[in-house]
């Protein structure tokens, strides 16, 4: 089966990791996938206009999608390609809903935004999903998307980390996430080490950031203060390599995510990486999603500061538990679990 | 039938004006027309919806520039209106091989500009109409007249606004100043002291818009603001387009002019009927066959071709006699181009 994937990508976001996941385990069992758009050489993906043969179309919808870089005729092409039955709706940023506010982060402004782009998915396809194991909405379906690629697996070995923490990904509605985690490293800062923050807005805002309502807020001299590095973003091929430099990564989602109990590509990003991941998510969450002993990873409380010595202190105890996850993810979340999922979608 | 227009649309433009007579005939037969888009308040009177499951049918209508609305509002058009329900309008003979006039006006700049377009249109849809009264050659396109008299809009002489010009042009500059400079300019030259206020209403006749070669070609909006000061010329900027009539019947006399592709492929405007409308006698810069085509033999009286200067004068003196013509023509024009038949021709296209 061709598969073809319409997500408007970029180097140092979204699903572009998740996406060779699926080229590669298509390869494997004897399916193609192919990404629509214009050849991009730093995304080192099939991107290609050519439409000719495709069996199925994806649309990965995340807040890049409105963000075209084909031509003018990429949505007359991609709906004349493959009749109704056989396009499928992911709808990753869980835009996809009535609008809903929670911590400060928001999936709409307005009622017309919603519905937008309720019509947009609905006109698409009746095959709508989201990356969680509990939409809202009666039409849509859980389908998880994101994908644990063993081959990203590193060794957990903590001898001669560069960072005490690491965090990969952009300000957008972190702060929140994030200053919890700064708050608990401040009290026990002088045993921590190296702690950075990695992505778009960390150290300086960009420019475009000044307009966005507050949604790339960050108290820069709180971490100038707590000696905390802002490093630029990496290109998604350099994620799981960041991550691994770091004793432990926090795991922090978007408040909006949150709510929604959505996956991310961080979801099964770091317990690959070597390090130890420390969530910053609802027990019940992480139970469900990463095991009943990942609740020994998770940071909340009073008492996340003595968690945080506790796991540079014994970073093997903890690497047992990441290790289960690997194993529970090896299995049900590797491209191809998810891809042979997907195909079964495609011809239902 | 309920019809949605997705095209670009302007106050001071034909073919906006054109589909504001299609809403207001359009439910005296049971249709409905708007154009895609949010209401604009300067004209009330368009209707303007996004709600695109209240209707039944697209056109795209395609001036002489690739107009398209942004990409997620294209998904929900295109979902509601699969190929069969989409019919494209192309009023400005963009669907054609590459048309070049006397080495001047050019409905494309290369082969490349058109295939562009040529791509665009079939991917859009399957049916596509021209507003040509002459047979397309390609089989997949049909004629269509579209543009349509509306008699409701003939100005009363009665009531018609005072005089202020002898001769009128009204139209943008946009490949028009070949004609009026190789053929008015000369023949106002003769006349000059025998005639009152000669005007030039639209854009570019005092220079070419602000922003340069992206707005066009250069040659596209040529002038010589020298020689209309020396005409005693004036100029001034376009009317909205419900004002069109009643500025043209501010003259005694209106030049009619077409930019040479359009008349080259023997596609109709606006202006081939709104200048008939107005308290004016129209004078045509068109061929005679061309001009009988759509006019009636009546009109070849108004041929303004060979002799400009003493055509022009001999208007200004016997008006009653050129009245009774622009009379038989409005007879002609409201028995073959009424907006009743236009809404009907245009339902008639659409794909069922």
């Amino acid at each position: 089966m061709k598969l073809v994937f319409v997500c408007w990508g970029y180097e140092n976001a979204g699903s572009m990791l998740d996406l060779r996941g699926y080229a590669r385990a298509a390869r494997a069992i004897g399916h193609e996938v192919t990404l629509y758009g214009p050849p991009n050489p730093l995304f080192a993906l099939d991107y290609s206009q050519y439409l000719t043969g495709a069996d199925a179309v994806i649309f990965v919808f995340e807040w890049t999608t409105a963000l075209q870089f084909g031509d003018r005729l990429d949505w007359t092409r991609l709906l004349e390609a493959v009749p109704r039955q056989r396009r499928v709706v992911i709808d990753c940023d869980g835009a996809y809903n009535d609008p809903i506010e929670f911590g400060g982060d928001y999936n709409h402004r307005t009622v017309e935004s919603s519905r937008h782009w309720t019509d947009v998915c609905d006109s698409l396809s009746d095959k709508i999903f989201q990356p969680t194991l509990r939409p809202r909405r009666k039409n849509v379906r859980p389908f998880l998307f994101h994908i644990y690629d063993p081959t990203w697996e590193a060794p957990l070995d903590f001898a001669d980390k560069e960072f005490g923490m690491i965090y990969v990904g952009h300000t957008k509605f972190r702060w929140r996430g994030m200053s919890q985690v700064l708050r608990a490293i401040e009290r026990v800062r002088d045993r921590v080490g190296r702690v950075a923050l990695v992505g778009e807005g960390w150290g300086k805002p960009l420019d475009w950031m000044q307009w966005d309502d507050g949604k790339h807020y960050v108290d820069r001299d709180y971490l100038k203060r707590i000696g905390v590095e802002a490093l630029p973003a990496v290109p998604y091929q350099q994620v799981t390599g960041t991550i691994n430099k770091a004793v432990f990564n926090p795991v922090v989602y978007r408040p909006l995510f949150e709510q929604l109990g959505m996956v991310t590509c961080r979801t099964f990003e770091t317990p690959a990486a070597g390090t130890i991941p420390l969530f910053l998510l609802d027990r019940t969450y992480v139970t469900e999603i990463f095991g009943e002993r990942a609740m020994e990873l998770v940071l909340d409380g009073e008492h996340a500061h003595e968690k945080i010595v506790d796991v540079l202190e014994r970073p093997e105890h903890y690497a047992e538990i990441v290790m289960s996850i690997r194993e529970d993810f090896g299995q049900h979340h590797s491209p191809e679990a998810r891809l042979r999922e997907l195909v079964e979608i495609i011809e239902e | 039938m309920n019809i949605l227009f997705v095209m670009k649309h302007r106050g001071n433009a034909g073919s906006t004006h054109a589909v504001a007579n299609y809403m207001r005939i359009a439910p005296k037969h049971g249709h409905s027309v708007a154009i895609y888009g949010t209401p604009i308040w300067y004209v009330p009177e368009l209707q303007f919806s996004e709600d695109v499951q209240d209707f039944d049918r697209v056109v795209y209508l395609f001036e002489s520039e690739l107009y398209r609305i942004k990409p997620l509002q294209e998904v929900v058009m295109l979902a509601t209106f699969p190929r069969p329900r989409r019919l494209i309008l192309d009023t400005d003979g963009m669907y054609n091989p590459v048309v070049i006039v006397d080495g001047y006006d050019f409905n494309h700049r290369n082969e490349a500009e058109r295939a562009r377009w040529i791509e665009h249109l079939e991917t859009l849809g399957d049916r596509i109409a021209q507003t040509t009264f002459a047979r397309p050659r390609n089989p997949r396109v049909s004629a269509m007249t579209f543009y349509g008299y509306n008699p409701a809009l003939q100005i009363d002489p009665a009531a018609a606004p005072p005089k202020q010009y002898d001769i009128l042009h009204v139209g943008h500059n946009w490949w028009r100043w070949k004609q009026v400079s190789a053929e008015l300019l000369p023949a106002f030259e003769q006349i000059r002291d025998q005639v009152g206020e000669i005007g030039f209403v639209g854009l570019w006749w005092d220079g070419p818009p602000p922003e340069g070669s992206a707005a066009g070609p250069e040659e596209a909006f040529r002038s010589d603001p020298d020689a209309f000061r020396r005409l005693r010329i004036q100029t001034s900027n376009a009317v909205m387009y419900h004002d069109v009539i009643q500025t043209m019947s501010t003259a005694r006399i209106n030049i009619f002019t077409q930019r040479p592709v359009l008349r080259h492929l023997k596609h109709l405007t606006l202006k081939y009927f709104e200048v008939f409308c107005a308290d004016t006698i129209p004078l045509l810069m068109l061929d005679r066959d061309h001009a009988e085509a759509v006019y009636g033999r009546a009109a070849r009286e108004l041929i303004l071709s060979g002799g400009v200067a003493e055509k022009l004068l001999d208007a200004l003196h016997r008006p009653d006699h050129y009245r009774s013509v622009v009379e038989d023509v409005r007879r002609h024009l409201t028995a073959r181009y009424s907006y009743d038949r236009q809404v009907e021709e245009l339902v008639a296209a659409m794909p069922n």
